[in-house]
């Protein structure tokens, strides 16, 4: 909000769900040979609440090392990240553990992201038991919303089922079913959708929307395919070496694309 | 289980023809029997492999061994894997040449220079190992070793697959200059629809291990005949327009073990009739496509 158009009535602007600022990692200590590699060379941006940001570039460009980051999964070297106005990386081990209940994440492989020896319900009840969420019948009824809401029916056993008898897409749906059963603020998707079929790549985009919709969910999302950002993001920013060389609201940065290598993506991903 | 079901590719001197599926629809099984990789206890049970008139099946087991490399090449899906991490790329071009020509010495080595040439890498790659080079390269090293024979037929599976968008289009344009250049004949196996609609020449649909579609690749986005296809491309997200043209396609693609009775499709198909799910269409010839539908009779 420009201060030419705020008038001293108007309620400040919600702070954003995520802030990310001055991120920084290298990987390498530059005495090897080729020197250090700088993955993520500080890097700013926020996700509001009920928004779905969008980080899209090339292989190599630093989108997961910088995913990584966000959730703590990685130490950073510089810079911060805050959630809901709580500093992450100031956290303690038990604040840490409390915050991962709220950031959660979903990973490109589905065949690999589940174990093969628990059952659909076991997997989806999973992060309640470690979180110790409610008792037996409250879980039971948190895991048939949450399969609900990623549009898997308990129809035909599906509950007792294992990783292997289903498909690639039941399998990205009943990742994302764990990824939300704890209500997250933050889902972070790290191109979810590449390692699928595009018959079924469409149907787990629109269960982003909908949980966007329905469940005022934030989401980080990483993809090196345009055309899916447009879909599903409201925001993107276009990664390229380590930085975000454009940044802005996705139907925005494609029909006027800034910077020479948004361009490039965009050449490269036409028809 | 039937992985390849009646399916009939022909690629001339100088084409592109791109085969598309999802995963399970045959694809890789196809372009396997070909070379008669199939591993055990795959097996070609029925069908020609013709090659300039030739009939690959017709050949001994040490025919075919000579055969493959020299005429037929084939560059398979992840490059890293299929180069020897401690030769050097000179050297695994070298073997290739001593494998499958009679070429020694300094002619092998200006064949080496001339087909790192051709895919545009620079001379002293040739003293490189893989790791040394980016997946685009590394690409490029394949693709120059299974040239270097001078086939006439080019078999890639999936040749992008795991390379940044930009290198992509890159070695695609490499590809299809080659094919001009060398009058060679490509089929390339890919599961992205936009891909073989924009790089090939011909399109070939397939689904469950059959043939769904043939046709101009040009029209494969916009103008297939067969629900299949058209399903495929409305469902895809689009940079320009709407966000979408259609909704996903209902289902997945069945389990070889399963196959639908009649089209393998009807039970995902919107346009579905009776007949589909009682007897198999045939492929018919109508302008220009071969579709496999009840709704295009011949």
């Amino acid at each position: 909000m420009s201060p030419a158009t705020s008038s001293p009535l108007d309620p400040p602007p919600p702070p954003p769900r995520v802030r990310v600022e001055g991120l920084r990692k290298a990987f390498g200590n530059g005495r090897g040979r080729g020197g250090g590699t700088v993955a993520v060379d500080g890097v700013s941006f926020s996700i509001l609440a009920g928004e779905i940001y969008g980080l899209v570039g090339g292989s190599g460009a630093g989108k997961s090392t910088l995913a990584r980051l966000v959730l703590r999964l990685l130490p950073a070297d510089a810079g911060r990240v805050w959630v809901d106005g709580q500093d992450l990386f100031g956290l303690r081990r038990r604040e840490l553990r409390r915050m991962r209940r709220r950031i959660q994440m979903v990973g490109q492989d589905p065949f690999q992201a589940l174990h093969p020896g628990m059952a659909v319900h076991e997997l989806v009840g999973e992060p309640l038991a470690v979180h110790r969420v409610g008792n037996r019948e409250d879980r039971t009824e948190m895991v048939r919303r949450a399969l609900d809401e990623v549009a898997l029916s308990p129809a035909g056993g599906l509950l007792d089922r294992y990783p292997n008898d289903l498909s690639g897409g039941q399998r990205q749906r009943v990742a994302i079913a764990r990824a939300i059963v704890l209500e997250p603020t933050l889902l972070v998707a790290d191109e979810p959708t590449s390692m699928l079929d595009a018959s079924v790549q469409l149907g787990i985009l629109n269960v982003l929307r909908s949980l966007q919709a329905n469940r005022g969910l934030s989401a980080l999302v990483i993809t090196h395919d345009l055309a899916v950002a447009r879909y599903v993001c409201d925001r993107i920013g276009v990664m390229h070496a380590g930085r975000i060389v454009e940044e802005g609201p996705v139907d925005q940065v494609i029909a006027a694309p800034l910077h020479d290598y948004t361009r490039a993506l965009l050449a490269a991903s036409e028809d | 289980m039937r992985a390849v079901d009646r399916v009939s590719v022909d690629v001339d001197a100088g084409e592109i023809v791109g085969v598309v599926g999802e995963s399970g629809s045959g694809k890789t099984s196809l372009v396997l029997a070909t070379l008669r990789l199939l591993p055990p206890p795959g097996r070609l049970v029925s069908g020609t492999i013709g090659l300039d008139g030739q009939n690959l099946r017709d050949l001994t087991p040490l025919e075919m061994r000579r055969l493959r490399g020299r005429r037929v090449a084939y560059v398979p899906q992840a490059a890293m894997g299929s180069l020897n991490p401690v030769i050097t790329v000179g050297r695994q071009i070298g073997e290739s040449l001593m494998l499958h020509t009679e070429l020694e010495g300094s002619a092998a080595r200006a064949r080496i220079a001339e087909v790192l040439e051709m895919v545009d890498l620079e001379g002293p790659v040739s003293d490189r190992y893989p790791h040394e080079l980016s997946g685009g390269m590394r690409q490029r090293a394949v693709i120059a070793m299974a040239l270097a024979p001078r086939p006439q037929l080019l078999l890639a599976d999936e040749p992008t697959s795991g390379l940044d968008v930009l290198v992509r289009a890159q070695i695609l344009s490499l590809l299809r200059r080659l094919v001009a250049d060398l009058g060679l004949a490509l089929l390339m196996v890919s599961h992205d629809l936009r891909l073989v609609a924009r790089w090939s020449d011909r399109a070939v649909v397939m689904y469950a291990g059959r043939v769904m579609e043939e046709g101009p690749a040009s029209t494969l986005l916009s103008a297939s005949r067969h629900p299949y296809p058209v399903a495929l491309a409305r469902s895809l997200p689009n940079l320009r327009g709407p966000l979408t043209a259609g909704v996903p396609i209902a289902g997945e693609a069945p389990d070889l073990t399963q196959v639908p009775s009649g089209c393998p499709f009807h039970p995902r198909c919107p346009s579905a009739v009776a007949a589909c799910s009682e007897r198999e269409p045939l492929l018919v010839l109508r302008d220009g496509h071969r579709v496999a539908c009840h709704l295009f009779p011949a």
